[in-house]
This record gives structure tokens, C-alpha cells and sequence, in this order.
């Protein structure tokens, strides 16, 4: 069951229903829409990505394998950033 | 008691965005009291350091850093700016002070942990809205239409911000092209600009709304959270400079700025019944 825990260095902060991320060692931003917000926070929880797929399909019409596939692309994309890493 | 041989020089103090200065030249700002925060004078500045950012005519100049002083070059003049000082090396100071003071103060507030915007704002009766873009969108052309309908300058060209999140005012001017000086009040600087003086605000402000041009959006319309996060750090004046904590500065600051009404419009596409209902948070 993968998890993706987010580095402590990272900081966000919610506007609206949306965040902002700032990486301060790479002097970067990042913006997420709703719907990347809403699984960073679940990130944030520890929640594994089967438990992310889960809630996305039970909240939207979404099938299994899109949520998937749109949860693996955040999380590489933050992998790429280093804002996430797969926990141990 | 003057000694004799010695000409007395004369200092003006100013305000402008919280900070006084003091120099030998008329800056044109409010008149000012008290100790100084930076001083303004003449010297020589060899543009040493390592590169930090360089800009494209028309507004050709670019800046380095040697340990805390940037040095800002353009043709007709070579700045140095640090947390409290100004040296300007140029042929015609007065000239190039009044082309580039807005840029050098943005460095300065920059080193004084103070982030800038690009942007014009106007206040009116509680009321504050600005409007930020690139050069050419029509910034100044929005801020002017409210001027004319009795709203008071709050700055132009550049935006600063006090701990308080409130909107700075900014030199008492707009600087306009002469031939949009008709029917206004104000005289001609050494820069060959017209200086509109409008009734402009002399306290900070906090703004109520804010608009972004940008060819990126079709239609004015209310961003949302990470647009308008994304809108105010591009709208940015300066490209960080390195300064410590600088990048998390302009991070709170997109933050804080976030939590008012952040409207996209194309560019050149205000009117000034649209800006007064978007001060007021009023789309429909």
C-alpha cells in the first residue's frame, strides 16, 4: 500500500478551497486546483493511495482507474518537486 | 555658526511607501519627518557583482549583487541600492532619479523585507482596488478613470504592503505621456513625463479587490484560490534577489493578498463602472 508523506521542510497554506505549497530550499511555488488539494490533504493524513482512489470514487463519478491514474500523476509531479516522498 | 567656504546644502526629507527619505534633491514626495530609513546621493557605482536579473529593451537594465548592495544599470545611469542607501552615478542625476526612483526603491524594500507588486491603486470612501499587469495593459488607464470620477491615488507603478497587509502610498504622482497631460494638473519632470498630482490617499489602505490584466484571461471573472496566488507572484516587480527569507515573504504576501476578491480581465479591457463594482466585490 503506497503512501506519499509530505517533507517537513514543505509549507501550505489554504486559499479558499484550493493551496499553496513553498518549497523554501528550492525557493519554489506550487498552486493545486480543488481536486489536487483535496489529495495532498489526504496525503497529508497518511492515507495510502487505495484509500485516496477509494474516497475520490465514492465522492465524484469518477472510475477506479482514472482516479488512479490522476492521483499517480500528482504524486509524481510533487515526487519531481520534492515537496513528497514514498514513506517508508 | 556656517564656516566660511562652505555652501550649506540643502536636504529635502520625503515619504513615500512608509519609508523617509532624505536627500539633496526634490524626490517631488510628501514632505517627511524624522530620521531617515535611506539616503539618496550622488557617487560613483562600478556595476561589479554577480549577475541577478537582466531586462529586454525598452526597459533595458539589468542588476547585480555584491554582498548587500545591488547595482542597478540603465544607459543614462548606474545605482547602487542597499536597506538605507541610494548612490546615483549619472551624467544627470535629477534626470535619472526621476526615470528610475520607482525600480531603486523597489530594491530597497526589497533589502528592508518589504515585497512589490506591478500594479496602480486607488481608494475611494473604505474603497481600494488595484489593478497589476505587465507594461502596456492598462494599468495607469484604469487607475485614471476612477482619478477622474473623484477616487484618490494610492501609488502608481509600484505596490508595497505594511505588516498590516495595508496598501502604501506611493509617490503622490502618475507619471504620464504628454499627451495624455491635457485638462491636468501637475508639471514636467526631467524624464520628459508629465506629473499628474490627483488628490491621492497619505495613509495606508487596505485594498478591497484587485484586478489582474493579462492576455491569459478572456473575460473579467473572479479567480480562484491557486489562480490568484499564481496571478500576484507573476505580477511581482523585481525577480527575487536573493535577499534571506525573501521567497517566503512574497509567498505570505500572495497568501494574505488571496483572501480579497482577485479578479482576471483581459488587458485594456476596464471600464470604470466595472472597476467601481469590482471594489466592491460586484461581478454581476
Amino acid at each position: 500500500m503506497t503512501r506519499y508523506t509530505i517533507l517537513p521542510h514543505v509549507q501550505f497554506r489554504a486559499v479558499h478551497d484550493e493551496l499553496v505549497i513553498f518549497d523554501p530550499r528550492a525557493e519554489a511555488y506550487l498552486a493545486l486546483n480543488a481536486s489536487a488539494s483535496q489529495i495532498w490533504h489526504m496525503f497529508a493524513q497518511n492515507l495510502s493511495v487505495e484509500d485516496v482512489v477509494d474516497d475520490l470514487t465514492t465522492r465524484y463519478e469518477l472510475s477506479r482507474e482514472r482516479a488512479y491514474a490522476d492521483v499517480l500523476q500528482l504524486a509524481n509531479e510533487l515526487l519531481e518537486r520534492h515537496l513528497v516522498a514514498v514513506a517508508d | 555658526m556656517i564656516q566660511s567656504g562652505v555652501a550649506p546644502v540643502k536636504t529635502y526629507v520625503s515619504q513615500v511607501f512608509g519609508l523617509t527619505i532624505e536627500s539633496r534633491f526634490n524626490l517631488g514626495l510628501r514632505p517627511g519627518t524624522g530620521s531617515s530609513d535611506l539616503t539618496l546621493l550622488t557617487g560613483s557605482c562600478p556595476p561589479n557583482g554577480s549577475l541577478v536579473f537582466e531586462a529586454s529593451p525598452p526597459h533595458a537594465t539589468c542588476g547585480r549583487r555584491t554582498g548587500e548592495t545591488i547595482t542597478l544599470t540603465w544607459p543614462s545611469g548606474t545605482f547602487a541600492v542597499t536597506a538605507n542607501q541610494i548612490v546615483v552615478d549619472a551624467a544627470d542625476p535629477v534626470k535619472a532619479i526621476d526615470l528610475f526612483l520607482q525600480p531603486c526603491l523597489a530594491v530597497a524594500l526589497a533589502a528592508r523585507g518589504t515585497e512589490v507588486l506591478h500594479g496602480c491603486a486607488v481608494g475611494d470612501d473604505g474603497r481600494a482596488i488595484a489593478v497589476l499587469g505587465d507594461s502596456g495593459v492598462g494599468k495607469t488607464t484604469a487607475g485614471l478613470m476612477l482619478l477622474d470620477r473623484g477616487w484618490q491615488l494610492i501609488s502608481d507603478d509600484l505596490l508595497a504592503f505594511d505588516q498590516a497587509g495595508r496598501c502604501n502610498p506611493g509617490p503622490p504622482y502618475v507619471r504620464l505621456s504628454p499627451d495624455r497631460a491635457t485638462n491636468r494638473s501637475g508639471t514636467f519632470d526631467a524624464g520628459g513625463k508629465f506629473r499628474y498630482l490627483p488628490p491621492s490617499l497619505s495613509h495606508p489602505i487596505p485594498l478591497t479587490a484587485i484586478v489582474v490584466l493579462a492576455d491569459r484571461y478572456r473575460q473579467c471573472r473572479l479567480l480562484s484560490g491557486a489562480e490568484a496566488f499564481d496571478a500576484l507572484l507573476s505580477s511581482c516587480y523585481l525577480p527575487l534577489l536573493g535577499y534571506p527569507d525573501q521567497a517566503r515573504r512574497r509567498f505570505d504576501l500572495g497568501v494574505d493578498l488571496c483572501q480579497i476578491p482577485i479578479y482576471g480581465s483581459p488587458p485594456r479591457s476596464l471600464t470604470a463602472d466595472l472597476l467601481d463594482r469590482l471594489a466592491d466585490g460586484d461581478l454581476s
